[in-house]
């Protein structure tokens, strides 16, 4: 099975290794953001205490996530073009099992965040961020990012076995994916919040990613935030593979 | 004990959301090696009982029975022995056939140099060689669908269901795409359950139909027995263009004829719809030698598929 599950990321990952360049344009915007934010809002570490030496040292954690929520988003519309071309019909009716079709998928945006988020922590050490607690925070920047993606990338597939349309898919990622980021401690520490934000942000799974990345400077809540984001995947990826059933019976 | 009906379709049942009816009670048999075809409207439930049996989805009630495995409880052995080529295309464009071919094997247990020789082989049976390490992307519809038989035959599987495998192609690659199949089947013994609109492809290479509308099978049997069924061909008649017709007196005495259904009367052409042709011819024959008009050709045409088809869908 796990031959299997190889072959079948293979499938996914052969366009990007034909022409690796498509991996710097999927994550052309968190380059940007890395980039452009962290320099704009470069003075913001004079307002207030930031652990970081810089505004970009600050938001290389969120960019990394950011840069997962949109992979693991985007992972649903490559499931939708399998449903309408008639290539899911013919992996279902193959005996291979759901498993094999979620975590090849899955194994894909493994390897894909891997890179890219090696490629953001390059970028912001050239310019000039230092990693807090080094080698130990980059591997944590790495680790998180790629458990997150797993948990909205399986979602994402839920999403588009049950919507199964492509601009289903686009609404969704534009309603949910700004708030999302916005709603956390991304680009602003939790004091400086309003009292109704810092709310929300305890119950959003991506404040919860960030805020296990920040243990680097802060180690508060290291386990609550790990036990939050392991269930939260645990749940996601469960609820993928029922909406596998969901998506039979409507056949 | 080998087992002599391959799939055995019991009572399904088949709702869907909206009180869709799709199945209502759909039943019947398929022999071994036999080539059976599955014909109807569409909407009469065609699409859904392939995805029964090919354990995409499952029924709300009723049995089927794949090589004597059970559908519900026993869904991966039987996806072990089966092959499918649905309506629309199995076929990842962004790949080629031979990569689409090799992960197909793979699905399926093949590796190695056993799948690497049987890729070779499909790519060469179906005509692909030229096109096998360009991109799907770029192939035409009958190559895509052959692509699809491909896929589908690869593992070499006891049934191949095909929905529809011919419906948009040319007549050219239609007929490409059938002698493939055929050839196939037979050298690997493959059982063909087949839903198509083309009925005379039915007529022609069906050993088995059954007729469905409205979820049900409303009719079963070989093409000679449902044909024979009708008990109905049609005759035409074309007479000498200078006789003069009386036409009144001849269709009245056509019709009173036994076995005489209908009578049309076109200028020369009198075509009758009757039973029992071939004696019947006589009677006819007769009727116009004793009116002394000279018939210049007489034709016996058996009906077709369409026909019977034609006479239990329509409402």
């Amino acid at each position: 099975m796990l031959r299997i599950i190889w072959k079948m990321t293979l499938r996914r990952l052969n366009p990007v290794l034909k022409n690796p360049i498509a991996i710097i344009i999927s994550m052309f915007q968190s380059i940007i953001w890395l980039v452009l934010f962290g320099n704009l809002f470069s003075s913001i570490t004079k307002i207030s205490r930031f652990e970081y030496n810089s505004y970009i040292a600050y938001m290389l954690p969120s960019i990394i996530i950011m840069n997962a929520l949109f992979i693991g988003i985007y992972l649903g519309l490559g499931t939708i073009s399998d449903l309408q071309s008639g290539v899911l019909h013919r992996f279902l009716v193959a005996p291979i099992g759901r498993l094999s079709i979620v975590f090849s998928d899955l194994l894909y945006l493994i390897v894909l965040q891997l890179i890219q988020s090696v490629i953001l922590i390059l970028i912001s050490l050239l310019m000039g961020a230092r990693l807090p607690l080094g080698f130990l925070g980059g591997l944590l920047y790495i680790v998180v990012p790629i458990i997150f993606a797993m948990a909205v990338g399986s979602l994402s597939i839920s999403t588009a076995l049950i919507t199964k349309k492509h601009e289903s898919m686009i609404n969704v990622m534009q309603f949910c994916s700004m708030p999302l980021m916005f709603l956390s401690s991304a680009f602003m520490s939790k004091e400086l919040m309003p009292k109704w934000i810092r709310w929300i942000s305890k119950i959003n799974p991506v404040d919860w990613a960030i805020s296990l990345e920040r243990t680097v400077v802060n180690s508060q809540g290291v386990i609550p935030y790990t036990i939050a984001l392991f269930i939260f995947t645990i749940v996601s990826i469960s609820f993928c593979m029922y909406s596998f059933n969901l998506y039979r019976h409507s056949l | 004990m080998t087992l002599k009906q391959l799939i055995k379709v019991e009572n399904l049942k088949k709702t869907y959301k909206g009180n869709i009816q799709a199945l209502d009670g759909l039943s019947f048999e398929v022999d071994k090696g036999n080539i059976f075809g599955l014909i109807g409207p569409n909407g009469a439930g065609k699409s859904t009982a392939i995805k029964i049996m090919t354990t995409l989805t499952r029924a709300d009630s009723g049995s089927v029975r794949i090589v004597d495995y059970d559908v519900n409880t026993e869904p991966n052995r039987i996806r072990k022995i089966i092959g499918c080529v649905s309506q629309n295309s199995g076929v990842f464009r962004e790949g080629t056939a031979r990569e689409n071919l090799i992960l197909q094997g793979e699905l399926y247990g093949m590796n190695g140099r056993e799948l690497r020789t049987r890729v070779a082989e499909l790519l060469d049976d179906f005509g692909l060689n030229e096109a096998a390490d360009r991109i799907a992307a770029t192939y035409s519809g009958g190559m895509l669908r052959k692509l699809d038989v491909a896929l589908g035959l690869i593992h070499r599987p006891q049934i191949l269901f095909l929905d529809e495998p011919t419906t948009g192609l040319d007549p050219e690659a239609r007929s490409s795409l059938w002698e493939i199949i055929l050839s196939m089947s037979k050298q690997e013994n493959v059982t063909i359950l087949l839903t198509t609109h083309y009925l005379e492809e039915v007529d022609r290479l069906a050993d088995k139909l059954a007729i469905v509308n409205a979820g049900k099978v409303i009719a079963e049997g070989t093409p000679a027995s449902l044909k024979q069924a009708l008990n109905e061909d049609m005759i035409h008649v074309s007479l000498d263009s200078t006789a003069k017709l009386q036409t009144d007196i001849i269709e009245k005495t056509l019709s009173s004829l036994e076995n005489v259904y209908r009578v049309n009367i076109e200028d020369n052409i009198i075509k009758l719809r009757v039973a029992k042709a071939s004696s019947t011819l006589v009677d006819i024959l007769q009727v116009f030698a004793a009116h002394q008009i000279n018939v210049l050709n007489a034709s016996v045409i058996t009906p077709t598929i369409d026909e019977v088809y034609l006479k239990y869908t329509k409402k």
